[in-house]
């Protein structure tokens, strides 16, 4: 029986990320419904404000928590060999991993939602958020899950490249000239500042930072088709 | 089934540029069917040869087939039963969880069951099914890596040290194990450091040195001792042995006695003390064959 795509695997993927970083997610829900009914009653803010100011704040360390080692420990921990003695697709099986935490990731935004109504009384859930956190996670969480097909600390290098191109961006976006060598490197870094929560991109901006995500998670796809997985005879 | 043509391996070590010449030269042709042994001291070469097989390295050149394909593409059209030397699995996995998680990743669907079930009673697991992989002892580690190796139906089963750690019991039934999975389609490759259950288990054994293959030998089924050796021969009570080895040297007393010569002479001679009513309780070499080829494999290869 050939099962290249492990679909039947995907609840026990499911069911290792809500205990894993699910349980972050949830308690960072849990603690901003928590701080919102201690707030005093004369402040007034709408469901979407509360989820917008936390997930500008929250997201992109989320997005690491949820997306750091997910072949990089495999490779680390030798539990490869179990997985892909059977019929097993390497990249398949990485790709579906990576999804189940896009999916976890994209019910923090209702979660937050759910947490912000206890205090306005309104479960309306932004999806322009979550439209930005799916663009965060194809962006940062394909980078690292790039970087996890090649080296243990993926998501410092993630994080790296994110403040990076985040200086950059700044810089730029105030009037400050790039040098040759920087703007060459902001051209090449993934444009994560289309995902961000306060700013306002474009159609353009949005549409090319999702492609160039896709990209990214392409590529981590061809490693893991062409790399070996092992690298010695028992690592 | 299994092909490997002018096969090198070498490790590079990209901050020190070292280099482990790992395999060399290497060519095999293991049939379907085939119980076959890998050998070796300690770095000789055989978990890479294993990682090569299942297609978790590439050869650095010469090609590896299995039944015709690269290993990789082999394995995830139909899987390898296979058992790692070092079981790692996630920790917090319980014996049971692990079983289903990689029973589901085989593809056994609704087959799943029965097997785990089987594979539980076979290696003694059933009192350590909701135990976490952390909690398990070496040898229970071991009998749950022989476990999901099982799951599968593999018509390529590779086991890399399968019984260490193990304990007597789970040796022969190991042992058991094997003979059950005999199989004119399958065919099964062991590596071990023990000889002995090399010699029971195999059809034949390659045995490696320093990454070349120095010589393979044919197990069980090729018993031919051809030449002198070193044989014991265990008497009852303390009989005159006299000249009853007329020019082989006999060493020992008092009922066990070692003597060199060629296996049809000393044979005859054992058969004359046999009619002269001597009670013969063993006959047996002092090394097996395995273990003499092994010990010249090692000597020519210093």
């Amino acid at each position: 029986m050939i099962t290249r795509i492990p679909l039947g695997y995907s609840h026990w993927e499911l069911r290792d990320a809500v205990r894993g970083p699910g349980l972050i997610l949830l308690a960072v829900a849990v603690l901003v419904g928590f701080i919102l009914t201690r707030m005093p009653s004369s402040q007034a803010f709408t469901t979407e404000d509360v989820v917008r100011a936390i997930a500008d704040q929250s997201l992109f360390p989320l997005v690491l928590v949820v997306s750091a080692g997910l072949v990089s420990r495999d490779l680390g921990e030798g539990y490869y060999r179990a997985y892909f003695s059977r019929p097993v697709s390497p990249p398949l099986f990485y790709l579906q991993r990576w999804l189940v935490g896009g999916v976890l990731l994209m019910l923090y935004i209702p979660m937050l939602a759910a947490a912000a109504s206890i205090r306005t009384g309104d479960l309306q859930v932004p999806l322009w958020i979550a439209g930005r956190a799916a663009l965060l996670y194809l962006l940062v969480g394909g980078t690292v899950l790039f970087f996890s097909t090649l080296v243990r600390r993926d998501w410092v290098l993630g994080a790296g490249f994110y403040i990076l191109e985040s200086i950059l961006h700044a810089i730029q976006s105030q009037g400050g000239g790039l040098s040759g060598i920087a703007r060459a490197v902001y051209a090449v870094l993934p444009p994560y500042h289309a995902a961000a929560i306060d700013g306002s991109p474009s159609q353009g901006d949005i549409w090319g930072a999702a492609a160039y995500g896709a990209c990214i998670v392409l590529a981590a796809l061809a490693v893991l088709h062409w790399r070996a997985l092992g690298s010695g005879g028992r690592a | 089934m299994i092909e490997l043509s002018a096969v090198s391996k070498t490790y590079r070590s990209l901050v020190r540029r070292r280099t482990v010449r790992a395999l060399e030269d290497l060519t095999l042709s293991i049939a379907r069917g085939e119980v076959f042994g890998i050998a070796g001291p300690n770095g000789a070469g055989k978990s890479t040869l294993i990682s090569l097989l299942v297609g978790f390295l590439h050869p650095t050149s010469g090609s590896v087939r299995v039944g015709g394909l690269v290993p990789r593409a082999w394995v995830e059209r139909h899987g390898v039963s296979y058992l790692t030397e070092l079981v790692a699995l996630p920790p917090r996995w319980t014996v049971e969880q692990a079983l289903r998680r990689l029973a589901t990743l085989a593809g056994l669907g609704d087959g799943a069951r029965p097997r785990i079930e089987r594979a539980v009673e076979m290696l003694g697991l059933e009192e350590h099914r909701a135990k976490q992989v952390r909690q398990l002892s070496k040898g229970n580690l071991q009998r749950l890596g022989i476990a999901q190796a099982l799951l599968d139906d593999s018509d390529l089963v590779i086991l890399d040290e399968p019984t260490h750690g193990l304990d007597p019991v789970y040796t022969q039934r190991f042992r058991d194990i094997v003979a059950e999975l005999r199989r004119p389609e399958r065919t099964i490759l062991i590596a071990s450091h023990n000889l002995d259950e090399l010699e029971r288990l195999t059809d034949r054994v390659a045995i490696l040195g320093r990454g070349r293959l120095q010589r393979i030998v044919g197990g069980a089924a090729d018993e031919t001792h051809a030449g002198s050796a070193v044989y014991r021969l265990v008497v009852a009570g303390n009989p005159v042995m006299g000249s009853a080895f007329p020019g082989v040297p006999v060493e020992g007393r008092r009922g066990e006695y070692r003597l060199e010569g060629e296996l049809a002479t000393l044979n005859a001679a054992v058969a004359g003390l046999i009619s002269s009513g001597v009670v013969i309780t063993a006959f047996y070499p002092e090394e097996s064959r395995l273990e003499v080829e092994f010990r010249r494999a090692m000597e020519a290869k210093e």
